[in-house]
């Protein structure tokens, strides 16, 4: 699934400030994003957030108000169908004719690709579907149709795979596959995954890049491995003087997140915080120090107060 | 060429449906059904036996005779109704489906411009509503020959195939609408209301000074359903063409510009 040539060195994805409203509601504020080449990107928000809309403006179901979209190098307002023949998608929930057979429905999308013959049987194979070759779609389980639904998107050997929610119905084994095969794909393949997801912890173990969206704004965006750098650290102390401890925590250290967390406790919340630094600054101030707890937020955390409440 | 497989992957689509058969089928009974008339009609006293079936069947052949000319007659007005009524259901299936199965966002964003899927649709639901036309006319020439129909000679039945295939023609211009219909509202129900609304145009404007303006009635005009066919003047025709005209421009644009959020 290696690119053609075409657009070589450009982003897999790039989108520039994208808006779009419905009435009075405004979906999407001025999104950008960018993907770039064999990388996975994690697409992450609440319901509502965004994250569909803006997938639907990236494959050219909805037009953006305002913004403009390249996908490998072109422009897919002026080259929609070049660009979307290097794009596999599924959008939002699974979806395919019930009266046909997993594989007629691998068909229609090999045959409307231009696909070579032995495509949809290949599909099939990756996704572990062969054993349900000829069972109508309407009477697969959800995971199954989940698996069909990215299979189809596979067919044409895409180089850009964009997946809203590809874990929703499979089981822990069938979620475990999947990640390993986009893994795959992207690792080895070198294909582009943009995906969305509400599995904050698959993300975490997927994405390469995470952007989380939030009231139709990328409110983040940033290197996985760098993210956790950028996350919040906290470090809960215990003193013998609480007042003392933090007039000497904001004198020498500058730290100003600081709260009580209980009688005699403190809470340090602050990216700036160094637990041995805090230790020192205690102790040589000539206060007792019983207890030190050292924390950083994950993803989910992380995620949570960007958003400001509850997934 | 992407269009014929396009068109391919349209018929793919239909396999396994039942509502191709059950549109046969019912196509077939119509006819099958006016034979059953014919039959009334031709054993004199059955009709007053029968009740109001009896009624229906002498209301039906009343004015006529009891030979293949007056059963082609009735045959090519049913036609008439019956086929808008058909080729809206097929119209409203092809392109409802997608947004009833959830497919439509997986078939807006494959390579291939909108303007080629949607006629690819037409084309299917014209190849589709042609083997109706084509299995009532069998249906018709079956019936005729298991009643013994006196009468019956090749121009005749050719006249009335002819006439068969002309109404299908009209009834595909006069239905295209119903596609716009199906996929500005996202599904079957709302063309098919809108299908019915038109044969109540078509009945309310028949009789009327207007009938020729609008192209619901033209069909029956033609048929020979609201009365007897005077021939259509060349502005008639012109309103079927706008009519298909107005629907296939209507649905492509709908397709290749309307938001797509389902």
């Amino acid at each position: 699934m290696s690119g053609n040539g075409r657009g070589a060195g450009a982003p897999a994805l790039l989108a520039r400030g994208l808006a779009k409203s419905y009435g009075q509601v405004r979906a999407v504020r001025d999104i950008s994003i960018e993907a770039r080449r064999g990388e996975i990107y994690g697409f992450l928000g609440r319901n509502g957030a965004g994250k569909t809309t803006t997938i639907r403006m990236i494959l050219g179901l909805v037009r953006p108000d305002e913004g403009e979209i390249e996908i490998l190098g072109s422009s897919l307002r002026r080259d929609r169908a070049g660009v979307l023949s290097r794009v596999g998608y599924l959008v939002e929930s699974a979806a395919a004719y019930p009266k046909l057979s997993v594989l007629e429905n691998l068909e229609l999308q090999r045959r409307l690709t231009r696909s070579p013959k032995a495509a949809a049987g290949a599909a099939m194979e990756t996704l572990g579907l062969e054993q349900y070759s000829g069972r109508l779609a309407g009477r697969l389980s959800l995971g199954n149709k989940q698996r069909l639904s990215i299979a189809r998107a596979l067919v044409h050997r895409p180089e850009l795979l964009i997946l809203d929610e590809p874990a929703n119905g499979l089981d822990p084994a069938g979620i475990i596959e999947i990640r390993a095969l986009l893994k795959r794909l992207a690792h080895e393949e070198g294909v582009t995954i943009f995906m969305s997801s509400h599995l904050l912890d698959e993300v975490e173990q997927l994405a390469d890049r995470i952007g989380i969206v939030h009231e139709g704004r990328l409110v983040e965006e940033a290197e996985a491995a760098d993210l956790s750098a950028r996350s919040l650290r906290s470090v809960e102390i215990e003193v013998d003087d609480p007042g003392k401890a933090e007039a000497a925590l904001r004198e020498f250290l500058g730290l100003r997140a600081i709260e009580r967390s209980g009688e005699r406790a403190l809470r340090v919340t602050d990216p700036l915080a160094d637990p041995a630094a805090i230790a020192r600054t205690i102790v040589g101030a000539g206060l007792g120090l019983s207890r030190l707890v050292a924390g950083s937020e994950d993803l989910e955390s992380h995620f949570m107060r960007l958003t400001g409440g509850s997934l | 060429m992407i269009f014929l497989k396009a068109v391919g992957s349209e018929f793919l689509k239909l396999r396994r449906c039942k509502v191709t058969w059950v549109t046969l089928l019912a196509n077939i009974f119509m006819i099958a059904a006016l034979g059953g008339f014919m039959w009334i009609m031709l054993n004199p006293g059955m009709a007053g036996k029968l009740g109001l079936i009896g009624q229906k069947a002498s209301f039906s052949f009343g004015g006529e005779g009891r030979d293949w000319a007056a059963f082609l007659t009735v045959a090519g007005e049913m036609s008439g109704i019956g086929g808008m009524l058909f080729c809206s259901i097929i119209f409203a299936y092809v392109f409802g489906r997608e947004y009833a199965e959830g497919t439509a966002k997986n078939l807006l964003a494959l390579p291939v411009s909108r303007g080629t899927l949607v006629a690819a649709k037409v084309l299917v639901a014209a190849a589709w509503f042609a083997a109706l036309t084509l299995g009532a006319v069998a249906a018709a020439f079956a019936a005729g020959r298991i009643l013994g129909l006196a009468g019956f000679s090749g121009a005749l039945f050719g006249g009335y195939a002819l006439k068969a295939a002309v109404l299908a023609l009209m009834s595909l211009c006069a239905a295209m609408p119903v596609a716009w219909v199906a996929v500005a509202t996202r599904g079957y129900f709302a063309p098919l209301g809108y299908a019915i609304a038109t044969l109540m145009f078509a009945s309310l404007f028949g009789h009327t000074g207007w009938g020729p303006w609008c192209p619901w009635s033209i069909i029956g005009i033609y048929s020979g359903a609201s009365g007897p066919g005077t021939g259509l003047a060349l502005g008639s025709w012109i309103v079927l063409a706008a009519t298909f005209a107005l629907g296939l421009g209507l649905t492509i644009a709908h397709e290749a510009l309307a938001d797509n959020a389902q």
